[in-house]
């Protein structure tokens, strides 16, 4: 191969560049070497590995892929596909409900009421152990109740309570029933559903409190209105 | 054969024509990468990988330029990727001169430090000005060459190459300007 000497003419260079082209030719001549005698063997040798080439749009995306570069774009898209796939999965349970008309929603309304009631609980376990010791006067149920009416203030929050506490009916009897006992220290934890059922079992629900589930509180409001 | 004769040779599966494109450019390849690099082993390499990734991708030609261009353009990419991976370690002894001094090993010792050098001095440019220098000198294409394998206008090679040429002055022709 003919070298083939760099003419600053060429491009229109000033003059004051002609030192740095000179030490770039200096560095050409000095590196003129030739590949080895079988390199044209060992490239075809390669080459016959491969498959076959392709034209057009394939060509582009087959030379897209190839080399690591390319492998980490194909792996970096597979997990954003596979991101982007667990997203929608998550989401499509929503958004059928949506679609799905109006029997849907009752259903839909518990799943989200727990998150109200475990923020509540907290507060009424506090209580209650102070409140064991007192537990012998009834007429303290009964003070505590006002007390659960004041919480009874954030009721319209959970107010969607009631049609939740009936899935939680079943557990919530029981707190009731223990409630008679230990009416005390459920004050706090009835105290959404005693808004509701104050005059039913407004000390039963307090009984639920005490064993710190207030969803079985909540269960025992809804057999109260039941009652 | 020309260019697109070659190409359409390859893409109807003529690994013969392939050879002859191999055999036709594997100097100018290999010293462009050789020229990047500074280490025969790795510019042969390098310039394999390339034939390669050309092999791949040759249906992706479209005529603009000459096809050694295309492959140049190549090849000096993947030959500053490569330089990019190469661990800075590798940097610390001085390369032994490319050209074959034989006498002086101080007179050697210093044109392989100055060699490496311009390398390091090229491969520091941004880009689009390393592209051009790289191909205009690595792989002694002509602008007009460099312009139509590029796209790009001749007079903005021009321009590139110019800018290129000014950022590896305080390095380069330092001496001959003292």
């Amino acid at each position: 191969m003919t070298r083939r000497p760099f003419n600053p003419n060429e491009a229109e260079l000033p003059r004051d560049l002609e030192p740095t082209v000179a030490d770039l030719e200096r560095y050409l001549a000095d590196s003129a070497a030739d590949p080895g005698a079988d390199f044209a063997d060992r490239v075809m040798g390669e080459v016959t590995s491969q498959p076959a080439p392709r034209r057009g749009l394939w060509a582009v995306l087959a030379g897209t892929w190839a080399g690591d570069r390319g492998r980490m774009a194909l792996l970096a898209a597979t997990v954003a596909a596979a991101i982007l796939a667990v997203v929608v999965a998550g989401q499509l349970p929503g958004v059928l409900r949506s679609v799905g008309g109006s029997p849907e929603p009752s259903v839909a309304v518990p799943t989200m009421e727990p998150s109200p009631t475990f923020t509540i609980t907290p507060e009424p376990t506090e209580p209650a152990t102070e409140s064991d010791e007192p537990s012998p006067s009834p007429s303290n149920d009964e003070d505590q109740t006002p007390g659960a009416s004041d919480d009874g203030d954030r009721t319209p929050r959970p107010s969607a309570s009631p049609t939740g506490s009936d899935d939680h009916s079943g557990p919530g009897g029981g707190g009731g029933d223990d409630g008679g006992g230990n009416s005390g220290p459920g004050g706090g934890g009835s105290s959404p559903q005693a808004s509701d059922d104050s005059g039913g079992h407004s000390g039963s629900g307090g009984g639920s409190g005490s064993s710190g589930s207030g969803s079985s509180g909540s269960g025992s409001s809804g057999s109260g209105s039941d009652d | 054969m020309d260019d697109r004769g070659l190409v359409d040779a390859v893409l109807d599966g003529d690994h013969d024509a392939f050879r002859l494109l191999v055999e036709r450019e594997q100097v100018a390849v290999y010293r462009a990468c050789l020229r990047i690099h500074g280490r025969p082993h790795d510019a042969e390499d390098v310039a394999q990988e390339s034939f390669v990734m050309a092999y791949r991708s040759i249906g992706t030609y479209r005529g603009d330029g000459p096809l050694g261009g295309w492959l140049m353009r190549i090849a000096t990419r993947q030959a500053f990727r490569r330089l990019g991976q190469r661990r800075p370690t590798a940097e610390l002894p001085a390369d032994l001169p490319l050209g074959a001094p034989g006498s002086d090993p101080v007179a050697a010792t210093l044109a392989g430090e100055r060699q490496r050098e311009v390398r390091l001095a090229v491969a520091g440019l941004r880009e689009p000005y390393r592209e051009v220098v790289a191909l205009r000198f690595f792989g002694e294409m002509s602008l007009e060459e460099i312009a139509d394998v590029t796209k790009r206008p001749l007079n903005t090679v021009k321009t590139h190459l110019r800018r290129g040429l000014e950022h590896l002055r305080p390095v380069l022709g330092r001496e001959v300007a003292a």
